[in-house]
């Protein structure tokens, strides 16, 4: 297994690369939510615009993107189905029983698949543009707020670097005790379901032993470096927003400003 | 000359009667321990294995508290108040290099200590890059772990703790999962750090040749100090070392029986070529 990547990252120096996590994320929420405000062909002819020249300045090849779309490819389809096929009114040009076909339900189909779309590309070009260790500052920093009603923010994100730090960690882990167990004849992948599974319990328990085992000694080596609460931390890492930061969420006003335009025509 | 002794041939770490018990263990890892070590010396400890010298190591910083004795670092008693006072003084170094990197990247890792100070962020840069040179590894400030060899995460490891000036380093086997030039290499660095920072250093050990530096060694047995002194008065008994599993490096060997037969030979570490040299000149003196 070996270096394993967290998820999507691909590095790269464009423009949306260099952004502050912070804007991307904020960006990334109020597409998902001026998506909403899209009900006809020019209101979703912007967005589509707007997501593919996103895509562009990312420097990211398209077929990242329908990548994206594939594992929520069934998801989206029985979605867009149920909407053809049940919603009523319109003038419907074919029925039968609850079932009926209307060039009103068709659009709404085919809206509803571009709806999908666009969500799984913004929120690929976010994930594809941002590592992991971005994302938790970037979490951290938006949740701050919680601190008011004392939602331990700080320790959570500590929490969330550490944890995805380890991952490959654990992933050599998984792979030294799937070894070890292949030596004394365990067969993975091979016999039913059952025995798939029970093949699975020889991992489990040595995995879990191993991460506790890890974790007592971190905690331990946190401690004899001064670590006690995040009272009276100071923060290493720091997020520089910029000016192209600031432009990136004017041109997010300005898109739900050119909707709320055109969804009247 | 006008060297203050009294600062030199300071008592830096002091235990009085130190007796540790783990819960539910009927007998104490550690009893009745008296030690004092010296400021800017190396001192080695060594022992079979569960014989006492991890706990003598988490006594030294506060991790564990002892059920009874004191504990003077630096004038400083040990006491719940102190207890982070004296982590600032004591930094441990582990022995698995993965288990003991808490910062996504190097010069992350390495601020983890100074961001629990509350160090100014500025500051932070500052003596991060300066920990960084000093182990050599400020072109790797940006890595992620799994991109660093065991050796390279050790260093890291290093730095973290000196990043934040303290007067002694504790390392628990840290060379023990490293290949010989990891081992080489962290000596080197410690050596240097002993020499040129003036820190303590306790080194916990099982490898012999490492212990052949040391100003003190004290061994441990059964949770009990059953000698401590210099390298030359440890290894004058090598049948007795032998029966703890520990056996001085060949050349030491030869060494000790060559003076032993009372042959006129430095008694001092000699490297392996020190010692080729030392017996040839022998030799031709015959
Ligand atoms: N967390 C613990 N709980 C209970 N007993 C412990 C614990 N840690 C160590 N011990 C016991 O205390 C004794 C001393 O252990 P310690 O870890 O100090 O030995 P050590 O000299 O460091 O050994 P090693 O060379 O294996 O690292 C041993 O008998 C050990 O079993
Ligand atoms: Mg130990």
């Amino acid at each position: 297994m070996g270096k394993i990547i967290v998820g999507r990252y691909l590095p790269g120096n464009s423009l949306i690369h260099r952004l502050d996590p912070r804007a991307k994320f904020i960006a990334t929420f109020i597409f998902v939510a001026i998506i909403f405000l899209a009900n006809n062909w020019a209101t979703y002819l912007a967005l589509g615009l707007f997501v593919l020249w996103a895509v562009y300045l990312s420097k990211v090849s398209l077929t990242f993107f329908i990548k994206g779309v594939r594992p929520m490819l069934f998801l989206i389809l029985f979605t867009v189905a149920l909407q053809i096929f049940f919603t009523p009114g319109g003038n419907p040009f074919w029925q039968w029983g609850i079932l009926s076909l209307s060039k009103l339900s068709i659009i709404n189909g085919i809206f509803i698949l571009l709806r999908f779309t666009l969500i799984i590309f913004i929120s690929t070009l976010l994930t594809i543009t941002t590592t992991p260790l971005q994302m938790s500052d970037a979490i951290e920093y938006l949740l701050r707020p919680l601190r008011k009603i004392h939602f331990p923010v700080d320790e959570v994100a500590l929490m969330l670097s550490i944890a995805l730090q380890f991952i490959p960690l654990l992933s050599d882990e998984t792979t030294k005790i799937m070894n070890a167990q292949r030596a004394r004849g365990v067969d993975f992948g091979e016999g039913n379901i059952i025995k798939q599974i029970k093949a699975i319990v020889p991992i489990l328990i040595p995995l879990f032993v191993s991460s506790f085992n890890i974790a007592y000694d971190l905690s331990i080596a946190m401690e004899a470096r001064g670590y006690n609460g995040s009272a009276g931390r100071t923060k290493y890492r720091q997020l520089h927003w910029q000016k192209p930061d600031t432009l990136v969420l004017t041109s997010f006003g300005l898109l739900t400003i050119i909707l709320l335009i055109l969804r009247s025509y | 000359m006008d060297v203050d002794y009294g600062e030199i041939m300071k008592t830096l770490i002091d235990l009085k009667n130190v007796t540790y018990t783990y819960d539910e263990m009927k007998v104490p890892a550690l009893s009745d321990i008296n030690l004092r070590i010296l400021a800017h010396t190396w001192v080695a400890v060594v022992g079979v294995n569960g014989s006492g010298k991890s706990t003598l190591a988490r006594l030294l910083n506060g991790l564990l508290t002892a059920d009874s004795g004191d504990i003077i670092i630096d004038g400083m008693a040990l006491t719940a108040d102190s207890v982070w006072d004296i982590r600032k003084k004591v930094g441990i170094i582990f022995q698995n290099p993965d288990h003991q990197f808490v910062g996504a990247t190097v010069e992350d890792d390495v601020a983890f200590g100074l961001e629990n100070l509350g160090i100014p962020r500025d500051q932070m840069v500052e003596l991060v890059n300066w920990a960084l040179e000093q182990v050599n590894m400020l072109e790797f400030a940006h890595k992620a772990p799994q991109t660093l060899s065991g050796g390279q995460k050790q260093r890291v490891a290093i730095a973290g703790v000196i990043a934040t000036r303290p007067q002694i380093i504790i390392m628990d086997e840290s060379t023990s999962m490293l290949d010989p030039q990891g081992r080489q290499d962290i000596m080197k660095i410690m050596q240097y750090l002993q020499s040129e920072l003036g820190i303590t250093i306790l080194s916990i050990t099982h490898d012999m040749t490492e212990v052949i530096h040391a100003d003190q060694v004290v061994v441990l047995k059964e949770g009990q100090i059953i000698q401590s002194g210099s390298v030359e008065q440890i290894f004058a008994n090598p049948k007795e070392l032998a029966k703890l599993g520990l056996n001085p490096p060949f050349t030491q060997q030869v060494q000790l029986e060559l003076i032993k037969q009372g042959i006129d030979i430095d008694s001092k570490y000699l490297s392996e070529q020190e010692m080729v040299d030392e017996l040839w000149q022998l030799y031709s003196k015959m």
